[in-house]
């Protein structure tokens, strides 16, 4: 992660070479200390020492494989969200997230998405008119 | 002056009480949904405000704006999920807090703190009228540039955690801000070709995608509940309540420090809540608990959030200068029912400035009511299981985030950040410097640069600025003269 932010650092400090003189001057004011501490904070986690195998390890392997479980979740909430529009993602995303993942019972699942989508989309978009966005196949048809 | 004080409560009587409840509910309402905040809730009643009188008016909207301060806080405790911008540092403490088992005791002192803010701010209020006009126009660019780079340092002292990982979030927020126009030039920044990036980082999505995605993917990760151990409802929201009284003096301070940031205009109240919290952890003997449940770190930034409010009608009255977005929107009530804020409103209508402090008065008091009346059973939410509030904050937040501009960049930019913010907590960087670097970093180039076009670089030397200058090197120097004297007095022993 110490390397991520470094690259991130790096990036606007590089961007903000190309830019005219008073366009640069305060990017250049914090990008430069701001890569210097980027660039200590690297070789320090570097020159950790690596942390020894452990009993533990499988259920670090456990806690990745969930995390790439929740990752994949959020991937296919904004995947909806582009794809179909927030009105049915409401739906569609609340009725497979707490059947296949939370495995809650089909009366809780359906009470929840029903109120859930009432208050938002009946509610705010419906009654109060505020924007909703409708998904690319609404657009496209 | 005592004449218009009764006017002004006696023009309550009637529809407009019923709209300053109306008022107050909604705005409570929808001010806990994340993402959408006072400032929605003002845009959408808007529309409705065209057929009622000038009090009922202004009634439904400085409720709303008085209470979405105070309801804010509720998403931000319970979940570590601001219900705004300004509902951020709350979540510094707050949320710790609520993990342990102390959701109610933290709502209960946010609420009280609230209330005494939103009161102290509309007291102030009153007693400023005689001496508005030399307090504002005595403020430049100088001295907003100035006030900013003292929140930036006061901010550093609020990276909990490792310091060097604290800086290098905040450097990066700086940077972040800096995405978009160049105001001066009209230079196009790290835009990346995209017409989304020309007006820079949008504030609500990155909040959104900073705790509220990021914490629901670690809830999601970690499973169970969002607080440990069993609830101790009951005397925590009587221990919380007590808490703002027995910390007085520091929940005054923070008032004051609202009203003063309040009173500045285009300072905004994302600067009043990091001021306070970084005051109060800074004058508080138990640093070491802040960001891990320290109640001062609620009670700070609770108090200087509604106290703003009665400093930024300050300006908006006296000048038809607003003091933050939300005053923008008042004032265009104000125009629409042929009401001219300057002079003439503090003389010839003194008693719509009084009856504007009753509202503020009153909506304070009864919206912290309301939340203190639903407590205990809004904090029986955090021992629900985090699969049933997943996928319903993810949800709400992605609908508050495309609700701020109706453009779906924003759902991209909180999902990013989102993914970002994860990251950052799971390899302990604190993401609040990079927040706070990035609200103040767009102030500091804007006013830096007029400051110079205006003035010179001798615009160092004008007095106030000298005096916020001399207060940022007492903020620097105080810390490590007080551990030097430390040091000294163990030496001796």
């Amino acid at each position: 992660m110490a390397l991520v932010m470094w690259a991130l650092v790096m990036f606007f400090v590089v961007g903000a070479l190309g830019f005219n003189a008073k366009a640069r001057v305060l990017p250049l004011t914090f990008g430069v200390p701001g890569l210097v501490l980027a660039t200590l904070l690297v070789v320090r986690e570097w020159r950790r020492p690596p942390p020894h195998a452990h009993p533990q390890e499988s259920r670090e392997t456990a806690t990745d494989r969930r995390q790439f479980v929740i990752f994949g979740w959020l991937a296919f909430l904004v995947a909806l969200y582009f794809i179909i529009g927030f009105a049915w993602t409401t739906i569609l995303f609340m009725l497979a997230f707490l059947r296949l993942y939370a495995r809650e019972s089909w009366r809780l699942t359906l009470w929840l998405t029903a109120g859930t989508y009432l208050v938002l989309y009946v509610i705010f978009s419906a009654v109060l008119r505020v924007d909703v966005y409708r998904g690319w196949l609404w657009y496209w048809f | 002056m005592f004449e218009a004080f009764w006017a002004g409560l006696s023009g309550l009587w009637g529809q407009p009480f019923l709209y300053l409840t109306i008022g107050v509910v909604f705005g409570s309402v929808v001010a806990a949904i994340p993402g959408l905040g006072g400032l929605f809730a003002l845009a959408v009643v808007m529309p409705f405000i065209f057929g009622l009188d000038n009090l009922s008016a202004l009634a439904v909207l400085l409720s709303i704006q008085a209470v979405s301060s105070t309801a804010n806080m509720i998403t931000s405790v319970l979940f570590g999920v601001p219900g705004s911008a300004t509902g951020v540092a709350t979540v510094f403490d707050g949320y710790p807090l609520a993990q342990q088992g102390q959701a109610g005791r933290a709502i209960s002192a946010s609420v009280t703190a609230s209330a005494f803010g939103g009161v102290f701010g509309a007291v102030f209020l009153v007693a400023a009228i005689p001496v508005l006009q030399p307090i504002v126009l005595a403020f430049g660019q100088p001295e907003f540039f100035m006030m900013v780079v003292m929140s930036l340092v006061i901010i550093a002292y609020l990276s909990e955690g490792d310091p060097l990982k604290g800086l290098v979030s905040g450097f990066l927020g700086l940077l972040l801000s800096f995405v978009g126009q160049e105001v001066s030039t009209g230079t196009l920044r790290y835009t990346l070709g995209q017409l989304y990036l020309w007006d820079g980082l949008k504030l609500v999505p990155v909040v959104l995608g900073l705790y509220a995605v990021a914490e629901m993917l670690l809830l999601a990760n970690q499973g169970g509940s969002i607080a440990r151990g069993s609830p101790d409802l009951g005397s925590g929201v009587r221990e919380g309540i007590l808490d703002v009284f027995r910390h007085w003096w520091l929940t005054v301070r923070c008032s004051l420090l609202g009203v003063g940031i309040g009173i500045v205009p285009g300072i905004g109240g994302e600067v009043a809540q990091f001021v306070a919290y970084g005051h109060a952890a800074q004058s508080s003997k138990r640093r070491h608990l802040f960001g891990k449940g320290a109640i001062e770190g609620v009670i700070g930034p609770e108090a200087a959030n509604n106290s703003k409010d009665g400093g930024s009608l300050i300006p908006t009255l006296a000048f038809g200068v607003p003091g933050s977005a939300a005053m923008a929107v008042l004032l265009g009530a104000f125009y629409i029912f042929d009401l001219q804020p300057g002079p003439t409103m503090l003389t010839q209508h003194l008693d719509l400035v009084f009856f504007m402090v009753w509202i503020l008065v009153i909506a304070n008091v009864m919206g912290s009511v309301l939340v203190l009346a639903t407590t205990k059973w809004l904090a029986q939410v955090t021992y629900l299981p985090s699969s049933l509030l997943v996928p319903i904050i993810l949800l709400v937040s992605l609908f508050g985030a495309y609700s701020t501009n109706s453009h779906p960049g924003d759902v991209i930019t909180a999902v990013l950040f989102g993914v970002l913010g994860y990251f950052m907590k799971v390899h302990q960087f604190a993401r609040a410097p990079l927040l706070v670097g990035l609200v103040l970093g767009r102030i500091v180039e804007k006013n830096l640069h007029l400051s110079i076009a205006l003035y010179g670089w001798t615009f160092f030397l004008r007095p106030i600025t000298l005096i916020l200058i001399l207060i940022t090197a007492g903020v620097i120097i105080m810390p490590a003269l007080r551990a030097w004297r430390g040091r000294t007095a163990i030496g001796r022993a």
